[in-house]
């Protein structure tokens, strides 16, 4: 009897208990993490508000976002546009309702396709570059050469990465919701042969200008989120090309599991 | 005037320094050696703020630094320079942005005014026509010649130097040498220098502070050294000797 406890009760307990004390010392380091996330955005706010304001940082972090994804945006708005109608045509022709089509596609994309795959696709190309960016500096000494001459690394380096991202992802979300609807407009009346004229009335009755506003307050969020995890996880870059390769991972994963968490909570609390 | 008072600084296990006492006079040349590995760029980084002392007071001014805000830190930083071991140039800009780029934060010079300023300083170093490289397109020691030239760009009353000539040719060294004897002739500033060369260490310094073993083990004027008692330092000049005799 003991002997099968030894065996195989102990193990199994002992073992469901480490993995109680990781998961609670994961989630009190992450907790602590975000502590510090915050301590850096709150930093941030107040930098960016202090005079002088660095305009310029600014328009060329917006310029390296925005320009910089707006192919991969595009790209990924066209597509998921045509395969949603695709699917929502062909399913809605089961009981004769394709003509809704339009009006679905507009909703889904401009409340959660566009303001999320934008974000993840932001993540993927911006926020990495941010992570290696700000991750390289600190482990070649230059985010301490900026304090050393005075220059604080938040106001030079954060700050602006954070304000450009906010600024210029409601336009990247605008642009999804736009190819998006026309990627759908092409494959329902092209493919499906929807009626043009009767799959824009439809959008013009069901959609709400909410539906878009929705989105684009999410994408603010999701701005904040990535912009903010990105830089954090580079700053934390220590210990060489190596430890900034790893940063850069964990600025894509955290980001983008933190805006789909975000997303959800988000739609439930606000909307 | 510097002083570092009863300054312990750890990583993890390993202690670097281990109640340091050390006072940098004002307006004089203070060169500190020591074995690689001693912790002479930890002593700059601690003075600048860069890291924080385990144990012990930093003052610089009279103030206590460790126990400054970060605004008074930034305003206090305004009065030094500094140049990095491997002069941690902003990779990313040219030569020009990266020697204008404090003037740019910190003056309201105009544009050509600020050219002038940045050719004047790259010249004194011996550097001509990089403006528009980038720091990897340099070799390290064109590099630390520009990290010299941002150092000294603001003609701050304070400046670090860790390693100012590592790896330059005899020349430049020589000419860096001058360099240092005439800003200080011209500014009368305090110089904190790091090296490893001897003879310029005996010919710019006023005072020489040796470190070993976290401490500052011997600090005397370069005509006192040769006759220090202390065994390391006998046994860092006979060493050099040794170098010279090999010759
Ligand atoms: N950020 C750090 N983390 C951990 N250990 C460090 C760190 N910086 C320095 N050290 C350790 O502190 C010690 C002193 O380093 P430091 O760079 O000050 O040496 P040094 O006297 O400047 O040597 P060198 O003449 O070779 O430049 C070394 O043993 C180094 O391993
Ligand atoms: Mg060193």
């Amino acid at each position: 009897m003991t002997k099968f406890f030894d065996q195989y009760v102990e193990p199994f307990v002992s073992s469901f208990g480490r993995i109680f004390v990781s998961l609670f010392n994961a989630s009190r380091v992450a907790l602590e993490e975000m502590g510090r996330m915050l301590r850096m955005l709150w930093a941030s706010c107040k930098l960016v508000v202090t005079p002088p304001v660095r305009w310029q940082l600014i328009v060329d972090q917006m310029q390296f976002i925005g320009v910089g994804s707006l192919f991969i945006v595009v790209l990924t708005a066209i597509f998921s546009g045509m395969v949603f109608a695709l699917q929502s045509g062909r399913a809605f022709a089961i009981f004769g309702a394709e003509t809704l089509t339009g009006a679905v596609v507009t909703i889904t994309l401009s409340r959660e396709l566009a303001p999320v795959l934008t974000a993840l696709m932001v993540t993927a190309r911006s926020g990495s570059a941010m992570a290696a960016q700000i991750g390289t500096m600190q482990v070649t000494q230059q985010i301490e050469a900026l304090s050393a001459m005075a220059v604080n690394p938040i106001d030079y380096l954060i700050a602006p990465r954070i304000v450009a991202a906010i600024l210029v992802m409601p336009m990247l979300t605008s642009i999804f919701d736009f190819v998006g609807l026309l990627g759908a407009y092409i494959v329902s009346t092209k493919l499906l042969n929807i009626d043009p004229a009767m799959f824009m009335e439809k959008i013009r009755y069901y959609v709400d200008v909410a539906d878009i506003v929705q989105g684009l307050f999410k994408s603010i969020f999701f701005a904040v989120i990535l912009s903010l995890v990105s830089c954090y996880q580079g700053l934390q870059a220590q210990k060489g090309a190596y430890d900034v390769g790893r940063r850069v991972t964990m600025a894509v994963v955290i980001s983008s599991v933190a805006i789909l968490v975000a997303d959800y909570f988000l739609t439930a609390l606000l909307f | 005037m510097i002083e570092f008072r009863n300054v312990s600084k750890n990583f993890g296990e390993q202690n670097v320094l281990d109640k340091l006492n050390l006072v940098v006079e004002e307006g004089k040349i203070t060169a500190i050696m020591g074995p690689s590995g001693a912790g002479k760029s930890v002593t700059l980084k601690l003075l600048m703020g860069l890291l924080k002392p385990d144990e012990g007071q930093i003052f610089v001014h009279g103030s206590d630094i460790c126990a400054l805000a970060d605004d008074e830190l930034a305003s206090l930083r305004k009065k030094f320079g500094m140049l990095f071991q491997d002069a941690a140039l902003f990779d990313y800009m040219n030569v020009f942005e990266n020697v204008s780029f404090p003037l740019y934060e910190h003056t309201k010079l105009s544009d050509e005014e600020i050219e002038k300023r940045v050719e004047a300083s790259l010249n004194e170093v011996g550097l001509e026509n990089v403006n528009q490289k980038l720091p990897n397109e340099l070799s390290g020691g064109m590099r630390k010649r520009v990290g010299l030239a941002r150092a000294i760009i603001l003609e701050p009353p304070i400046v670090l130097f860790d390693e100012p000539t590592t790896g330059l040719d005899p020349i430049i060294t020589s000419q860096i040498g001058d360099l240092i004897l005439e800003t200080h002739a011209k500014r009368n500033n305090t110089f904190l220098m790091i090296s490893h060369d001897l003879a310029l260490s005996y010919r710019v310094a006023h005072k020489i502070a040796m470190l070993y073993k976290g401490q500052i083990v011997e600090f005397a004027s370069p005509k006192e050294l040769k006759y220090s008692t202390h065994p390391f330092v006998r046994e860092y000049l006979q060493a050099q000797l040794n170098l010279e005799g090999s010759r």
